[in-house]
């Protein structure tokens, strides 16, 4: 049964999530899609292909770059973890406060 | 379990919070003071920075040019503020009385173009409004099934305020929604219902129910969608044409190719006291609602 707080259900607020839900993804949606484009331009589809992810599996400084990033990422993880737990159990107060001016300024 | 006063055991109080503070100290605030210094000062040298305690700099930086510009910067944020509020309230409201499944998808639909990065999806953009881009290419093909118009001008989608807008309420999106959904959340059912029973419409009900109680979540999703608008760098930067810049780009530029750090610097800490002016305000109307 339709209840009146059953927002989902109805069709003008279902074909606003979808406009938004096309306006987040369908660019995404559109650079996923050409990198299988078997050319270099992103408006004409001239077939499938792989060749683009053949090229970047083939260039050691992008592989070399990409592992710097995983490396960096954890590292700051692990190092942000600490502190924040850290400081979590010594002034629980003053870091949300701190952490929240941080969060909004960035 | 027995909570220990710091007193009862200074060394482990010590040890857990000495790193976070001295942490926040030499690299947040000293890094700070250095700049906020340097607004005060002028350069001597090409790399030599005398602190001479002017207010040179802030008279600069209040010149009508570069106050064009910070007033741009935001209009250009008030604007993607409001068009963020209008898109994802419906949003908002959706997940909020959406059934667990529903509302997890969606709540995961919302954040995962956040977790993209964000070079990643100013490109994503730029496919789409570019000159030769999907959009003008689309246009361009439905143009020429007709026959007898004269030849396809591309709309001009990108290097443009338009352009700037866009992708400030596309990259800005999620920072509206999630708060927004946090207030509805904790929303009382039953007054909603109640409105609703009285009478009023759900536009009635949105506007003089949801809305007058949601206004906390409302203003800090305003403020916390607002302030990164308002210093937004990356996306004018690659989806603005000359005329487009904000404060960001133009701080950028005293840092880097002007080589003016004094200037750059008191032009980022006025924007630094607007944002603490906007954190005051919500601050305000917070404890005022606090207190009815």
């Amino acid at each position: 049964m339709k209840g009146p707080l059953d927002y989902l259900a109805r069709w003008p607020l279902r074909l606003w999530l979808a406009m938004v839900g096309a306006f987040l993804y369908l660019p995404l949606l559109a650079l996923v899609v050409f990198s299988f484009n078997d050319s270099r331009r992103i408006t004409v589809w001239r077939g499938f292909s792989l060749r683009w992810y053949a090229e970047l599996f083939d260039d050691g400084e992008l592989v070399a770059a990409f592992g710097n990033s995983l490396v960096i990422a954890a590292a700051s993880t692990i190092i942000s973890l600490i502190h924040t737990s850290a400081s979590r159990i010594s002034c629980k107060k003053f870091v949300a406060a701190i952490q929240y001016l941080l969060h909004a300024t960035q | 379990m027995m909570l220990q006063r710091p007193s009862q055991a200074p060394g482990v109080f010590a040890a857990v919070g000495l790193p976070p503070v001295v942490w926040l100290f030499a690299l947040f605030l000293a890094p700070l003071a250095v700049i906020w210094a340097y607004s005060f000062g002028e350069n001597r040298t090409l790399v030599d920075i005398a602190i001479t305690g002017s207010w040179g700099n802030y008279a600069r930086a209040l010149k009508p040019l570069y106050l064009a510009i910070l007033l741009k910067s935001m209009g250009f944020a008030a604007l993607t503020t409001l068009l963020c509020f209008i898109l994802g309230l419906p949003v908002a409201l959706a997940i909020t009385f959406a059934g667990r499944r529903a509302k997890l998808l969606l709540l995961v639909a919302i954040m995962l173009p956040f977790w993209t990065n964000l070079l990643i999806r100013t490109y994503a953009l730029m496919a789409i409004l570019r000159t030769e881009g999907l959009i003008n290419a689309g246009l361009g093909a439905l143009w020429g099934i007709v026959p007898g118009l004269p030849p396809f001008e591309p709309l001009p989608l990108i290097n443009n305020n338009f352009a700037v807008v866009v992708g400030l309420v596309y990259v800005h999106l999620p920072f509206m929604v999630l708060p927004l959904y946090a207030a509805l959340d904790r929303l009382d059912r039953s007054l909603i219902e109640a409105s609703l029973d009285l009478g009023a419409g759900h536009l009635a009900t949105l506007w003089r129910v949801v809305v007058p109680l949601a206004l906390p979540g409302i203003v800090s999703g305003i403020i916390i969608t607002f302030i990164p608008a308002l210093g937004a760098y990356l996306t004018p930067d690659l989806l603005g044409g000359t005329n487009s810049q904000m404060i960001a780009n133009v701080i950028e530029r005293q840092f880097r190719s002007a080589n003016d750090w004094p200037f750059g610097a008191a032009l980022s800490f006025l924007l630094m006291y607007l944002t603490f002016a906007a954190l005051l305000i919500q601050a305000l109307i917070s404890r005022r609602e606090g207190a009815r």
